[in-house]
């Protein structure tokens, strides 16, 4: 910990934030070369629920001659306490500058804590740009989900890693351990490996970069390093809980869904892996819960073996396997039998069978009633079901369609039961047209439109009796929907923002969006070329990255949403996007669609 | 039942009463110390602690009650186990076998602080300090003052110690420390206090938890 934050630490909110000092902890005081922090723009309990995090501070501290620290976004009260005392900001382990580093990483989440890493960086006293930075300062990288599109935030760093960081980060440690204190070559050096993009050597044409960047993807899933004795967190954390992650990518192709094509190929962790690392979980962290981690859990192999053996080995320690949300057609019986009988999660994510046929949710009616009868026999009363509105191609009858699928549930329950006492909490995200995805060009429906589709909506479900609705905001959703098909003029738009106090812009209580009007105003921003439909010839600002799903697959998944065609989940036949030229995609190996 | 007498140092006082909570069921997990569960929908381990200090005070004196209903350890192994799978802030120093739950919480209604000062004059400034002194207590409502509830008052040359209410009937050391550097220009940090006992007063006699435990034991172990 920083002493300097000691004499301060019982006037700011939950001060275990700021101390360190977990059970697992590794050795800082190691013989080292290279000292790299990692940085997460949000706060503590929210960055110490990160997988990502964990595993790379694993990785990291793991290897020889490097030592990896942690720094999270302080929040607002220690922020202030840090600029009126002219602290820097500091590591948690042991309270070292982050301008004292060899590297500072980045793990961005969202767009909507872009705003953060100025703050971060700001509370650091490292200039914000890299073109501003000399040898003086830490190399600044970033990575994370928001390297799908880094452009708008690339100004910001001397490097970002695209794709998945275990070899990558690691790789990049051993060339600034070669080449330490020659940023240029450093940067020369790691602008030739899969997976870092550079934007010192990468070619600009018309505002876009054109230098080819390759996804960096781990191989072998199985063998990849997991942490075994992760960190265990002094303060209540928002996943408070050991998690276990069985698969990457995702077969179901989902045409909103970013996570689904950009962490393609699938690659699996065998059933006996996940066994053994949940032992050594229980064991080395003492964790009450534990979590079952992936984009489509139900879709796992032989969900129902693992859970069935997972549940002997934690019921003996008094450990409490939690089901993540499942997809309605993964879910079976036996999963329930297992399952500890709280609340279910289900999205459905459109109310009509023709817009899931749009975005490919390859569910019906009947599989939703199914499911419900199932889960309401064993006992379920709670349901929480997950909606977005805005879709391509949404229509009123489609946003009306929503409260039809939830009085068909109620309808079942009540069936299934013969009681009425049933709970739906349901919540609608507005639909944001992702980078990598086949929506990637479609348009993003106004502010306007957005409140008259909630409202629409919210008139029918107040009107059904045990239905809880929350709505995701429509003025955050515009400002996600701009930075998420941004490009690089965004960068000016972010520090504007940021001078003009946004920050936390993820925390309603911080969100302040006429600022970020007033931004996008003075930088001739004009919100509708961000927003509105891409043409299919133009060049998109990620089109530099090769994700391994191909951008040809793509588009023809578009067109087929607009004609309202699905493409069956590739678990049974490979629908070839073309992800398996990267690593082996598991159910193409497994000889199903050879 | 066994009770574990641990103490809470370093930066673990800015760990809340009910981190330190969740810090205690991790580490018996860890041990694989078999603490009895509840029964209901949500179980959870049997602890039970005393009731909680403000955030910045350090224990010395911290005890939390497992319910273990076959125990095969001694209070040795258990005070070892602890202390092989603790958090870095929290140490074991003694252990105390009891057939019932000692209702540790229910019982203790006195705390004794160290309060310490770098200010050389601080006894000078604290000649006048007493039991008697009335402290000044922040309320929802404002500010009031209470009497009565300091029991013990030693001025030493670096600081102060002090018996405090503790308990149903409660004086924060918080409360304390701001009074006394409002009243008498003392500087004293809440980080700076240590509680260093944990009282049980009846008719006019003082005992610690400790003699209390040690009283209906069947098997201790207190740490060198």
């Amino acid at each position: 910990m920083d002493e300097r934050l000691k004499p301060f630490l019982t006037e700011v909110e939950k001060p275990a934030r700021y101390i360190g000092g977990e059970y697992n902890t590794p050795d800082m005081l190691k013989a080292c070369s290279v000292r790299f922090c990692l940085c997460f723009t949000d706060l503590y309990e929210v960055g110490m629920s990160n997988l990502g995090i964990a595993i790379l501070y694993d990785v990291l501290n793991s290897a020889e001659g490097i030592v990896c620290e942690r720094c999270f976004a302080p929040w607002t009260d220690m922020g202030k306490v840090l600029k009126d005392n002219k602290i820097s900001l500091s590591s948690i382990e042991t309270g070292r500058e982050l301008k004292n580093f060899d590297i500072v990483g980045f793990s961005v989440p969202y767009e909507m804590s872009y705003t953060n890493i100025l703050y971060m960086l700001d509370l650091a006293e490292i200039p914000f740009r890299a073109k501003d930075r000399g040898t003086e300062y830490p190399l600044i990288v970033g990575g994370g989900p928001a390297s799908a599109n880094p452009e708008p935030i690339i100004d910001f760093f001397d490097a970002f890693f695209i794709g998945e960081g275990e070899e990558t980060d690691l790789a990049f440690c051993r060339i600034v351990e070669k080449y330490k204190g020659d940023k240029r070559k450093i940067l020369e050096e790691a602008a030739k490996i899969d997976g870092i993009y550079v934007p010192l050597f990468s070619e600009v044409k018309d505002g876009v970069n054109v230098t080819p960047v390759k996804k960096a993807v781990v191989k072998n899933f199985d063998a990849a390093p997991f942490p075994k004795r992760p960190l265990v967190p002094n303060m209540g954390i928002i996943h408070d809980r050991s998690v276990l992650e069985l698969y990457r990518g995702c077969y179901a192709g989902c045409r909103f869904c970013q996570a689904c094509f950009f962490y393609r190929p699938v690659r699996y962790r065998e059933k006996d892996t996940v066994k053994a690392l949940a032992e050594e979980l229980i064991k080395n962290t003492g964790f009450d819960e534990m979590g079952l981690s992936s984009l489509s859990t139900g879709d796992y192999e032989d969900i129902c073996a693992l859970i069935s053996e997972l549940k002997e080995l934690t019921e003996r320690k008094n450990v409490s396997l939690q089901m993540p949300s499942m997809r309605l057609d993964s879910f079976t019986e036996g999963v329930l039998e297992r399952a500890k009988k709280t609340s279910l999660t289900f999205a459905p994510e459109a109310g009509t069978q023709r817009l899931r046929n749009v975005i490919n949710k390859n569910i019906t009616d009947e599989d939703i009633v199914n499911s419900m009868r199932i889960a309401f026999s064993k006992g379920y009363t709670t349901v929480k079901l997950y909606f977005m509105l805005g879709l391509p191609t949404e229509t009123d009858e489609d946003v009306l369609g929503i409260a039809e699928t939830v009085k068909l549930i109620k309808k079942t329950f009540i069936e299934t039961t013969g009681r009425k006492n049933i709970i739906m909490n349901v919540s609608t995200a507005m639909f944001i047209p992702k980078a990598v995805t086949p929506f990637q060009w479609a348009e993003q429906i106004s502010e306007e439109e957005m409140y008259r589709r909630q409202n629409l909506l919210k008139k029918e479900l107040f009107a059904i009796k045990g239905v809880h609705y929350a709505w995701h905001g429509a003025d955050i959703s515009v400002l996600e929907g701009i930075f998420a098909r941004g490009d690089r003029r965004l960068s000016d738009v972010v520090e504007k923002a940021y001078e003009k106090g946004c920050l936390f812009d993820g925390w309603s209580e911080h969100f302040k969006y006429d600022k970020w009007l007033e931004a996008l105003a003075e930088c001739n921003v004009n919100i509708a070329s961000y927003t509105g439909e891409r043409k299919t010839d133009q060049v998109l600002p990620w089109d530099f990255i090769d994700f391994g799903v191909k951008k040809t697959y793509l588009l023809k998944e578009w067109q087929k949403a607009l004609k309202g065609e699905t493409t069956p989940p590739c678990k049974h036949k490979c629908t070839g996007c073309g992800a398996s030229a990267m690593a082996s995609c598991r159910f193409y190996e497994n000889g199903a669609n050879k | 039942m066994i009770t574990i007498n641990f103490s809470r140092f370093g930066d673990g006082i800015f760990v809340s009463h009910v981190d330190v909570l969740r810090s205690l069921n991790r580490t018996f997990r860890r041990a694989g110390i078999d603490v009895a569960y509840s029964k209901g929908f949500n179980k959870h381990m049997s602890l039970k602690m005393t009731q909680p200090l403000p955030l910045g005070v350090a224990d010395e004196d911290c005890y939390v009650t497992a319910d273990i209903p076959d125990l095969s350890l001694s209070a040795k192994q258990c005070v070892a186990l602890f202390n092989e799978f603790r958090p870095p802030f929290l140490e074991a120093k003694a252990a105390f076998v009891t057939e019932k739950n000692p209702s540790l919480a229910g019982r203790i209604n006195a705390s004794k602080y160290l309060l310490r000062s770098s200010d050389p004059s601080v006894s000078e400034k604290l000649k006048n300090f007493s039991p008697d002194y009335e402290v000044t207590v922040r309320t929802a409502d404002g500010e009031k003052t209470v009497k009565g509830l300091i029991y013990e008052t030693e001025v030493l040359p670096y600081g102060a110690e002090v018996t405090l209410a503790f308990g149903n009937v409660n004086l924060r050391i918080d409360s304390l420390c701001r009074s006394l550097n409002d009243g008498f220009g003392t500087d004293f940090a809440l980080t700076e206090a240590v509680r260093i006992s944990q009282l049980y007063r009846e008719n006019g006699v003082t005992r610690t938890a400790r003699e209390l435990l040690e009283e209906i034991c069947t098997q201790k172990y207190i740490s060198e």
